[in-house]
């Protein structure tokens, strides 16, 4: 599969997660050293301080508002996000 | 043993310059460039056409070259200030009343070139050449995270084998890994951005990987006869396109922080200005992220550099404060660096022209923050700096102005980075983010560094912050005054 299909299907299910959870910005960073650096998601909205969760040891998840998903959605949610970033 | 000649000839890649142009052609067009300044000579601006260009600068959209030809022309002193009125609404709107403060570091004054307006020119003989090794690193460190304050750096290397990218790795490591016990709590560099030669992709990928904060190069010259006259042919620097191509390499290499500059004084200021703004537009063409940063150093004095009193091209202070204004206008998302090259007292003034970043108890001598050098000495250094105020004092005069000084360095640690923040910063979100951690970051460093009468002036600034975040911004301030209590409880580094 293309990176660009899998960046795009990544972008759309974490637009989704916003909506669904009312997380506001949601987004996934690619780490190097100290740099996180954009890869896909919604931007800030709420401008709140986010959450950071790592999804491996390579990308972290940043959520601005978790407080609706519960501990196993946020299993389910990196598990699926894992899946996604191994194959692009 | 390393053979400087070998390494020269193995520096610039063709294909590394030849996949970004356009049918062979690079994106500063000499002749219409030229064109647009002798037009630009005959006749006079219309104020009508000045102010519809001032809107497209208000909605943080980049000028078109015409545009910023347009904004050359004028020298009505009541449209320069619109100009500046509107400059600043553009300053508060994206990047909010705050100042980041930074110091250079310079690792090394050994260089292959012989740019001929450059103390550290290889066949300068008088200059006394070094490398700061590892444990010179940390020295520095230490003087500069542990007894000034400051949290983000700009390093400064030569081209030179010494100095290659191996080399940067390693000192960028030394330099984020040292931490040191301060007043109330810590001190650590948290963000350091990198000033060196064009460097190839694989190697920006190396330096991507280390955590690079912006890597900057600069053009010194976008004008191709000069540039070819001040860069000998027969060194790396004389290949104009390998420099010109320097931000496509790091962008495709991934560091999406990058930072361009001209050095004003050898060529008409205007030539520069437009051609900064045409690597704007061509970065944000391509690669849909424009520079991070804009500097605009001006030809300072440097030992035994004739060429720089003998240039035709030294800029006015009057002339300098109008490119600030147009550059501030013409890449409204930009931040912009004014560097302790210049005196104290038009420091003062053009910060409120817009600029975003200054340095503070800079010293550019090589090991001069540890060897703790009260003086200059030229001899090691690149150039002779103009104020040379600490970072305490500069912090002082910046409050009684109203700015609030940031320590920010969140953006690069959540994402907020590359096209990302180029959609924050021209909706304002980023704004919002740099009130906040400007106030956040500023009472940590008033903790731990601050004289008493700079304490005093820094809260009377961050009260009014707050009463502002709390009329502004009540859904937030409660999470604010909670993390600012944290730092005032001896917790570190919090961001929004
Ligand atoms: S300007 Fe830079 S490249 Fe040129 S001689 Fe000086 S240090 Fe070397």
């Amino acid at each position: 599969m293309g990176r660009g299909i899998c960046i795009s299907d990544l972008e759309q299910y974490l637009k989704e997660l916003s909506k669904t959870y009312n997380c506001g910005g949601i987004w996934i960073c690619k780490k190097f050293g100290k740099r996180l650096s954009f890869i896909a998601g919604v931007r800030p909205v709420k401008l709140i301080p986010p959450i950071s969760m790592e999804v491996n040891k390579d990308y972290v998840l940043f959520i601005e508002d978790d407080s609706n998903i519960d501990e196993n959605e946020r299993r389910n949610i990196l598990n699926k996000i894992h899946s996604y970033l191994l194959f692009s | 043993m390393i053979n400087v000649v070998e390494w020269v000839k193995n520096r610039i890649i063709d294909d590394e310059i030849e996949r970004y142009t356009d049918n062979g052609r690079d994106f500063i067009n000499d002749d219409y460039i030229e064109s647009l300044i002798n037009n630009a000579n005959n006749k006079k601006p219309d104020p009508k056409k000045i102010r519809d260009i001032l809107n497209k600068s208000l909605a943080i959209q980049t000028l078109s070259l015409e545009d910023v030809a347009e904004l050359i022309k004028v020298s009505d002193p009541d449209l320069i200030e619109e100009m500046k009125e509107v400059a600043h609404k553009i300053k508060l709107k994206v990047y909010d009343n705050r100042i980041v403060t930074f110091a250079p570091l310079y690792m090394g004054n050994l260089c292959v070139n012989n740019c001929l307006y450059c103390g550290f020119r290889d066949d300068n003989s008088i200059i006394k050449r070094r490398v700061l090794n590892i444990k010179e690193i940390e020295d520095e460190v230490k003087v500069l995270a542990g007894e000034i304050g400051h949290k983000r750096l700009i390093v400064v290397y030569g081209e030179h084998p010494s100095t290659d990218v191996n080399y940067i790795a390693k000192s960028l490591e030394t330099i984020y890994n040292v931490k040191v016990k301060v007043r109330n709590g810590w001190g650590q560099i948290r963000r350091v951005n990198v000033n060196a030669a064009p460097m190839q992709i694989k190697e920006l990928e190396v330096l991507r990987d280390i955590g690079i904060g912006t890597f900057q190069v600069f053009q010194e010259t976008y004008h191709k006869k000069t540039y070819s006259y001040v860069h000998p042919s027969n060194t790396i620097k004389g290949n104009y396109l390998w420099r010109l191509y320097s931000m496509h390499r790091a962008l495709e290499a991934g560091i999406d922080d990058v930072g361009i500059g001209a050095l004003f004084g050898l060529y008409d200021w205007r030539f520069e200005v437009i051609s900064l703004v045409a690597h704007a537009i061509e970065l944000e063409k391509k690669f849909g992220i424009g520079p991070h940063t804009v500097s605009f150093p001006r030809l300072e004095p440097a030992a035994n550099t004739p060429f720089i009193q003998e240039t035709r091209y030294r800029v006015s202070d009057d002339d300098f404060k109008k490119i600030i204004l147009i550059l501030r206008l013409a890449i409204p998302y930009t931040g912009m660096i004014l560097t302790a090259r210049e005196p104290k007292e038009l420091r003062n003034e053009l910060v409120d022209y817009g600029i975003t970043q200054m340095d503070a108890s800079t010293k550019i001598g090589i090991g001069a923050y540890s060897d703790r050098l009260t003086y200059q000495e030229l001899e090691k250094q690149q150039f002779e700096i103009g104020d040379t105020r600490t970072l305490d004092e500069l912090i002082r005069d910046l409050a009684k102005k109203g700015y609030i000084t940031s320590f920010c360095t969140a953006g690069y640690r959540c994402g907020r980075t590359g096209s990302s923040i180029m959609d924050l910063l021209r909706s304002g979100k980023e704004g919002v983010f740099c009130k906040l951690n400007a106030v956040i970051t500023f009472r940590e460093w008033l903790l731990d560094f601050a004289s008493k009468e700079t304490e005093e002036i820094g809260l009377e600034i961050i009260n009014k912050e707050l009463r502002e975040i709390e009329k502004r911004m009540p859904d937030i301030y409660p999470k604010v005054i909670e993390y600012y209590k944290r730092i005032e409880n001896g917790e570190r580094d919090l961001y929004f």
